[in-house]
């Protein structure tokens, strides 16, 4: 057989091993973010444009596409604990958590770890026999998990809360609670936590001198700047405070961008959060190491004034869910009461 | 030198074979036992006397989980195995895998850069993949000919263009943090979420792979007596050369699009293979393939079942077992 | 029948020989001389298209080699090269057999013919009890027999051998040369050597090449100190009794 030949036939082969590939799944892509973008200072939207017909509810999700779910789910597997947390808080039970301790609700301590919420497994998924599940739209094995899930016709929530943290929570809180059926019920406990952080935001709509704040967050090998769309940067812009990151830097759409002390310095904000992941205490050293040392830092009004505030866990690192009350007072009074 | 006596010349063939035919019949052996295991194990118990039952919650695992699994897993083992010994081969390097012509490192970085740029187009994960994968390979193979390919300038525009390749990836990791969790999902390579759709996309690869590698076995054997004496046997060196690469980065990319990165297999199955099945490639060749699947299956299994519910990576667990066996054997043969 | 009609050769981007013309004919053996660097090896790549010709015409049996294709032509030549490091890892058995594939296609399997032929060549060569003997663990009179019956099984019209001597000791140089002596007659022989003494008592044809060009070629005679002198800038005396030069 002549080479040319050969690599004739190969090429057809690559061909239709492409198109084979590309048949790919019949489902639109989805997108890393939210579609919907939402200006944070206006009042709550409906994320979810949530209908009720028949025990069936209807919801928009994050990629645009209109989903149906049962009522009155009774077997929930739900593959992330902080949306096990809000589960529970809109007065549902489910069967598993994931491997950790934190966002796990006090009434769902006891119950099995299904794994680790990178890899979940399909078989012990199944094997319990749910007719909900619940994944984070944030972790791509759980994006992929939630298409092999539905091909099953399970039904699957899959929840994208990269951004805009306390709206997805009040959103998220209410279609769970209209699909748990305890709508009536829970609905006071959303009120009431919903009228306690208006409270805190009025009082801050007062203030005549809104502060400059820089948002930084730690990891173990990097640091980075919160823009208005983070989980401490939302609440930091709902009651007021001017981020230090305006539209016109480059990446500001994100969610976070590199650190860049030189921008910091500019900027001067007249106090800094600080966000600290892994051992609280240990993480905070190094952070001081690195950067009490740089004349730069140690040059601006915030760490003269001793505004740097390190952020508790509960409030900057993990959802805060039902502590959101809590978690916007804190930053109120960062804000505006410690002078 | 006084010749041998004839006995003994005729019982040392004997012996010859006979231990051939032992370790052929032990791999083939292995590829059954490890494709029972991976169907009857897994993070849970099955109960067989559902198993046909349809619509029962053994006959879905079975079927739609496991066995999906485990015929995809001997296919990439198989690929990727396949891949490496040609590799190997055509570039006398005994350390050649995949990784060298740039197989992982471009279907990495077509993948990063779709995931960044164009987030809408994930779904068509599988077959960015298989693009950058292959035409960093062409890439590869363009940069280092210069009045042929000397295998020795193309293992090093492999490394060269495999650390560009990941070092740009790493920068992506940087200026896009928040992409960072799904990129890593692609560079662990897992046969985790594996159905049956996902056979055709290997399929097609192997067998034209395989067929190949099977008709050309002589062709190999006498390129390795070195590229003068090939070319004067009548083997067109250069084209055969390209032949080998283009059909080893056909199997590679297929076997990255459906599972991602997975690196080991292709570097120490080749190895094993040639310390204990001699030096005919047809041999060589259909033995790798068997072994490599099983080997991947059985590692598969371990990485589901040892601390089950988690699943460990199955790269970390094909590196280790594969380290371990290859070390003996290397104190046992070399 | 090789004929070089000012044949330039390359190897690479480099041009290693030029303005070669010379002829080799049918049978017998023709050995090729030169300082190191001079480039023998390279002519005799060439012959088997292992090197380029970049200039002028290299005919073998009246045909341009650059219009064979590689299978034709390894049909008609068999070459043995200086450096045997590929044979290592293989069976004497097995090396016999790549050279029968040399005109297969890729379905074709060895005939019975072929096996007979194989057997025969061991046989005459005195090396059948060696057929699973990997060729490293071989010594060095063994290795030059293989290598030689290897040649020969591809049923060559022209057998290239590239400084087959040079690994050998005296008592298998001479081995070896007395039994490529005794193939001449079947075929053209174009030969390496080092050893100018050798050189003269065996060869029918020498060609002496010089700094990329040819010196002179023709009979044996044509070696004189006068020759020795230009080409090597070494000092000789020629011995006529004995028909060997001393330095």
């Amino acid at each position: 057989m002549k080479l040319r030949t050969i690599t004739f036939i190969i090429c057809i082969f690559i061909l239709i091993q492409s198109s084979l590939v590309a048949q790919g799944t019949q489902e639109k892509a989805l997108s890393p973010q939210n579609t919907v973008s939402v200006d944070s200072s206006s009042p709550l939207s409906d994320l979810y444009q949530i209908s009720l017909e028949d025990g069936m509810v209807s919801y928009t999700d994050s990629t645009g596409i209109r989903r149906q779910i049962k009522q009155h789910p009774q077997h929930v597997v739900v593959g992330y604990n902080s949306l096990l947390d809000q589960w529970y808080f809109a007065g549902g039970t489910a069967l598993t958590k994931v491997r950790g301790t934190s966002n796990v609700p006090a009434a769902a301590l006891h119950l099995t770890d299904l794994g680790s919420m990178l890899s979940l497994s399909l078989e012990a998924i199944l094997q319990l026999n749910p007719d909900l599940v619940i994944l984070n739209a944030a972790l791509e094995n759980q994006v992929d998990l939630a298409k092999r899930l539905r091909a099953m016709g399970i039904d699957v929530i899959l929840i994208d809360a990269r951004s805009h943290t306390y709206q997805s929570f009040i959103d998220t809180v209410q279609l769970f609670s209209t699909i748990i059926g305890t709508n009536d019920s829970n609905h006071a406990l959303t009120a009431t936590l919903e009228a306690s952080v208006n409270k805190t935001l009025q009082k801050a709509q007062t203030q005549p001198i809104k502060p400059k704040v820089g948002i930084l967050f730690t990891s173990s090998t990097n640091v980075f700047m919160e823009t208005p769309q983070a989980q401490v940067g939302e609440m930091v812009s709902m009651l007021g405070g001017v981020n230090i990151i305006n539209s016109d830097v480059k990446g500001s759409s994100d969610v976070r961008i590199p650190f860049n002390i030189e921008y910091l310095t500019q900027a001067n904000p007249d106090c800094i959060f600080v966000s600290l992941m892994g051992d609280f205490e240990t993480t905070k050293k190094a952070f001081e190491s690195m950067l009490y040392t740089n004349k730069a830092f140690i040059g601006l009004d915030a760490f003269k004034n001793g505004t740097i505030y390190f952020v508790p866990k509960q409030y900057g690192i993990y959802k805060p869910n039902a502590a959101y009350a809590d978690a916007f007072n804190y930053f109120y009074e960062k804000l505006y009461e410690s002078k | 030198m006084q010749p041998m006596p004839m006995h003994l010349t005729i019982s040392m063939k004997n012996c010859m074979n006979q231990n051939k035919r032992l370790i052929k019949t032990t791999i083939i052996i292995f590829v059954f036992i490890a494709s029972i295991l991976g169907l009857l194990l897994g993070t849970i118990q099955l109960n067989l006397h559902n198993l046909f039952t349809q619509g029962s919650m053994d006959n879905l695992i079975f079927f739609q989980v496991r066995l999906p699994r485990v015929i995809v897993g001997l296919l990439v083992g198989a690929a990727l195995s396949l891949s490496g010994t040609i590799l190997q081969a055509i570039m006398r390097n005994s350390l050649a895998s995949p990784n060298i012509i740039g197989v992982n490192a471009g279907a990495g970085l077509f993948v990063t850069f779709s995931t960044i740029f164009y987030p809408g187009l994930f779904f068509l994960k599988p077959l960015i993949a298989f693009i950058g994968a292959f035409l960093t390979t062409l890439l590869i193979y363009k940069a280092s000919y210069v009045h042929g390919i000397r295998p020795l300038r193309m293992v090093l525009a492999g490394v060269a263009v495999s650390a560009l390749a990941n070092s740009l990836i790493s920068l992506s990791y940087i200026l896009n943090p928040d992409n960072m969790k799904s990129m890593l999902s692609f560079s662990i390579g897992s046969l985790s979420l594996i159905e049956n759709r996902d056979i055709l996309l290997i399929l097609p690869s192997l067998i034209i792979g395989g067929t190949v590698c099977i008709i050309t076995a002589k062709k190999m054997n006498i390129m390795m007596l070195g590229d003068d004496i090939a070319l004067n046997l009548g083997v067109r060196v250069e084209s055969f050369r390209l032949l080998m690469i283009i059909i080893s980065s056909l199997l590679a990319s297929s076997a990255v699009a459906v599972v991602g990165l997975l690196g080991f297999i292709g570097l120490i199955v080749p190895h094993i293979v040639k310390l204990i099945i001699g030096n005919d490639y047809k041999d060589i060749y259909i033995y790798s393939m068997l072994f490599g699947g099983a080997f991947l299956v059985f590692s598969d299994t371990v990485s589901r079942v040892i601390i089950a519910p988690y699943e460990l990576p199955v790269g970390i667990v094909t590196t280790m077992i594969g380290a371990i066996f290859f070390i003996f054997l290397v104190r046992r043969k070399v | 029948m090789i004929i070089l009609k000012d044949t330039a050769i390359r190897v690479g981007k480099k041009t290693i020989l030029s303005g070669l013309n010379c002829t080799i004919h049918d049978k017998g053996l023709t050995t090729i001389l030169g300082p190191n660097g001079s480039g023998k090896s390279t002519l005799i790549k060439a012959i088997s298209k292992i090197n380029t010709i970049s200039q002028g015409e290299l005919l073998i049996n009246g045909k341009d080699v650059r219009s064979y294709s590689v299978k034709e032509l390894a049909e008609i030549v068999a070459y043995l090269p200086q450096n045997t490091k590929g044979f290592k890892q293989t069976t004497v058995g097995e090396l016999l057999t790549c050279a029968k594939y040399q005109n297969k296609g890729l379905f074709d399997q060895l005939t019975q013919k072929d096996l007979r032929d194989i057997e025969e060549l061991l046989t005459q060569f005195n090396i059948s009890h060696l057929k699973n003997r990997y060729i490293s663990s071989l010594s060095g009179g063994e290795k030059q027999r293989v290598y030689l019956s290897f040649a020969l099984c591809q049923n060559p019209q022209i057998l290239l051998l590239d400084e087959p001597t040079t690994y050998l000791d005296i008592a298998y140089q001479k081995e070896l040369l007395d039994m490529v002596w005794s193939l001449k007659k079947d075929m053209a022989i174009v030969m390496v050597l080092h050893d100018i003494n050798q050189a003269i008592h065996y060869s029918d044809h020498i060609i002496v090449l010089k700094e990329g060009t040819l010196f002179k070629e023709g009979l044996p005679s044509i070696i004189t100190e006068d020759l020795l002198q230009q080409v090597y800038h070494i000092e000789a005396k020629y011995l006529q009794d004995e028909n060997i030069f001393v330095f």
